[in-house]
């Protein structure tokens, strides 16, 4: 007999619906177990899964015939998620459940040998896709059922096991309810003002929180760069729900969210090591996963060492830095993720790092090549450069660290006068940049004359004035006035060797 | 292309003080005879210096160009990085005439650092070899190419230099001819002074701005000197302060009891009218 059950295929962040036919045959003259429709190797092993776990619900496949057709058949099906669907409509095909009842629904999870289901990746991504291919009621892994319930119009069913499930659907059984909050909890970042004798560096990283701009730092080791980068997602105001979603999305599709764990509620701060290849820090492989780029969407991508990062790492992140998606493209077609986040990178001044006794002990050529070569990819995406030494004890006197708290009100109320405009400074449209930001005659003085000095290109005049809108929005000032400018000036030279 | 030879009416009075001269001049095109012979009148002064020079150096022998050449002095130098590219960069600045040169072929593309600057002299000054076309640039050659540079000139300015250094080659070579030597004075813990220390001690006469070199070509240097560009108050303040002594952004904010915003769009204002630059470990450093 022939049975149905509804699934669903993640590629990227998208979920596609994937119909599930198995025919059953209990008196086969040779028993077998096929599955076809493009799976991968984590489906094939489906097999011996669901053969184990429909045993230990009291039915034994092991004298049957089943065919198992994944349709569409041109789109490739990846991962343990497709277990117990199918082996619902196993069951139902061995008369263990009424195959209306299983027709109804969609499934998703992973099984354990005794019935067991385990949660699996991408679980917003196909609770949407649920709920747009007219199939609300999703049974899952209980572990899953929390995050299903943020997409709206879903109706989760969370099941302990096979066994459960098949008690649910036939109404013997509750599903179990989830526990967690729909909000995640807010991991407390470190404070701000344990950065002592660092205020050039500390004013920095608010312009580029209150505008979602692009920051190198440079310094020796030991200096506070890891350290400041670390507070960056605490001055930055919670993501708002849209922002929320898309980033719960994200994690989830990426099976780095932990498990009932919520709506990601603070800013992400995605910190790769230098080794990341291409696909690791923009996404890619076989099958297409999120790539820090994406991960960081919403929040803060920091790359330490930015050296030692590979240049074809580095050269890959300027479209995304510039655009906000990545695109992968393959032979079957291309998928577009979101990439919107704040650049954060650090490095030393010089090849020796100038954290000897003696500071920096490299000839100077050295130093210009390696300044240059190390930011060259990426330099004229960097909006504010600063750098950083070692605090001088005239420094630290003066130097009275604020909280956290106090600048991230600054920050927020320089983001509510961004988001009335409609658009953080970041991500200002150039042909919008005359209107939302206009220069006055002094201030275009000031700037034609950075132009004149430093050869400056037209995206970089456009950075300076992106800037330059941010500084008046934290001076809470309608127009940008010529200092508001001559510090974004001040600031964008710090980025240049 | 134009090649004036010993003989030739084009062919530079000068350079028949040396024991050596070239054998033939070869000049990069566009440039012509009548505009070679404007660009080689007096007066002319070589300014020369090191190629690893500080911010801080090139900054100055940018200036002093721009001055010099503004009075009228044509700036001779070799198209190195360095001192050498900031000497040709300002006269080009103030409109001012400068000659560049090498010690390779006119058509070489040599240093690639200056290649952009060999391109506006190529136009707006005049690039010049005794080498043909096409010779590559060798080590031997650049000594040669000095004598050159110091006989062109009426007088050789040289503002930092190692104490074996091609710039002080330049400078013994000028004094053999007999021209005069200005040095740039500095603190003997600046690695950039030793060799102009040296070339004080051996009798150079001390430059410190460009009265000094309009007063040894034998000008009246009161009418020419440049005004500061104008700075108020705090700005002023900044830079006297780092007058006393060069420093970081930070420190600078604290001694002048500055907040990081104000700082930064002073120090801003400041770099832009040329009165200070960043050296590379980031501290901020006069001009003038």
């Amino acid at each position: 007999m022939l049975t149905r059950a509804h699934a669903f295929a993640l590629t990227g962040l998208d979920a596609t619906p994937v119909e599930i036919e198995v025919y059953t045959s209990l008196k086969p003259k040779n028993p077998c177990f096929t599955i076809v429709g493009l799976p991968d190797k984590a489906l094939q092993e489906a097999r011996s899964r669901i053969r184990s776990a429909a045993f230990a619900a009291g039915v034994d496949t092991v004298e049957s015939l089943l065919l198992v057709n994944l349709a569409p058949a041109e789109v490739r099906k990846e991962g343990a998620g497709f277990d117990l669907p199918i082996a619902l409509a196993v069951l139902a095909g061995h008369g263990a459940v009424d195959e209306r009842l299983v027709d109804e629904v969609a499934a998703v999870g992973e099984l354990a040998f005794d019935g067991r289901l385990r949660p699996v990746p991408g679980i917003l991504s196909i609770a949407e896709a649920a709920v747009r291919a007219g199939r609300p009621v999703l049974l899952c892994p209980v572990e899953c059922a929390a995050e299903a319930a943020l997409v709206p119009g879903c109706q989760p069913l969370g099941c302990e096991s096979v066994q459960h499930a098949v008690r649910v659907l036939r109404g013997e059984s509750q599903p179990t309810t989830p526990t967690a909050s729909p909000s995640g909890p807010l991991v407390v970042a470190p404070d701000l003002a344990d950065v002592r004798g660092q205020p050039g560096a500390r004013r920095a990283l608010e312009i580029c929180a209150a505008g979602g701009h692009n920051l190198l730092m440079i310094g020796p080791p030991g200096v506070g760069k890891t350290m400041l980068a670390k507070r960056l997602p605490g001055i930055l105001p919670p993501l708002n729900d849209e922002q929320a979603l898309l980033a719960t999305r994200i994690h989830s599709a990426a099976g780095v969210l932990p498990a009932g764990a919520g709506l990601v509620r603070v800013p992400p701060f995605r910190a790769p090591h230098h080794s990341a290849t291409t696909p690791a820090l923009v996404g890619g492989g076989t099958r297409i996963r999120p790539g820090e780029a994406t991960l960081a969407t919403g929040g803060v991508l920091f790359l330490d060492e930015l050296p030692e990062f590979r240049r074809d790492a580095l050269e890959a992140l300027r479209v995304p830095i510039e655009d906000g998606v990545v695109r992968i493209s393959r032979a079957s077609g291309s998928v577009v993720l979101p990439s919107r986040f704040s650049l954060i990178a650090a490095m030393n001044p010089c090849p020796c790092g100038g954290g000897g006794p003696q500071g920096c002990t490299c000839p100077r050529e050295r130093v210009i090549a390696y300044q240059r070569k190390a930011s060259g990819p990426l330099l004229d995406r960097i909006d504010v450069g600063v750098r950083l030494e070692r605090p001088a004890p005239e420094v630290l006197r003066v130097d009275r660290p604020e909280t956290t708290t106090v600048v991230r009100e600054r920050v927020c109320a320089a983001r509510d006068r961004q988001y009335a405009r409609g658009v953080v400074n970041g991500l200002l449209p150039v042909d919008l940049l005359e209107h939302v930001a206009p220069l006055s005659g002094e201030c275009t003085q000031l700037v034609d004359e950075a132009v004149r000095r430093l050869s400056l290109s037209p995206r970089g005049i456009h950075r300076i004035q992106r800037v330059a809108r941010t500084i008046a929005d934290l001076a809470k000032s309608d127009a940008i006035a010529p200092a508001h400018v001559a510090e974004a000036i001040a600031v964008r030279l710090g980025a240049i060797a | 292309m134009i090649a004036p030879a010993p003989g030739d009416p084009d062919y530079p009075e000068r350079l028949h003080d040396l024991a050596d001269p070239p054998g033939r001049l070869f000049v990069r095109e566009p440039v012509d005879a009548e505009r070679l012979r404007a660009l080689l009148a007096p007066p002319l002064v070589a300014i020369v210096g090191s190629r690893s020079a500080s911010a801080a150096g090139i900054a100055f022998a940018s200036r002093l160009a721009g001055e010099l050449a503004a009075s009228g002095v044509g700036v001779v130098s070799g198209l190195a990085r360095g001192i050498d590219a900031g000497a040709h960069q300002g006269a080009l600045d103030r409109g001012g005439r400068t000659v560049a040169v090498l010690g390779c072929g006119v058509d070489r593309d040599y240093p690639s650092a200056t290649v952009p600057l060999a391109r506006r002299i190529a136009v707006d000054g005049a690039i010049l070899s005794e080498y043909p076309p096409s010779t590559p640039p060798a080590p031997f050659r650049f000594p040669e190419r000095n004598r050159i540079v110091a006989a062109l000139a009426d007088a050789t300015i040289v503002i930092e230099a190692a104490a074996r250094s091609g710039a002080l080659i330049t400078a013994r070579l000028a004094l053999d001819l007999g021209r005069d030597v200005l040095a740039v004075p500095g603190a003997p813990w600046q690695s950039g002074a030793e060799g102009t220390n040296l070339l004080l001690k051996d009798g150079a006469l001390p430059l410190t701005g460009a009265a000094d070199a309009l007063v040894a070509l034998g000008f009246d240097p009161g009418t020419t000197r440049d005004d500061d560009p104008a700075v108020d108050g705090s700005a002023r303040k900044v830079l006297a302060a780092l007058r006393r002594e060069p420093a970081s952004a930070d420190v600078l904010a604290a001694r002048c009891g500055l907040t990081s915003s104000a700082a930064a769009a002073l120090i801003a204002e400041l770099e832009l009218k040329g009165l200070l630059v960043r050296e590379l470990d980031g501290r901020l450093v006069p001009t003038a």
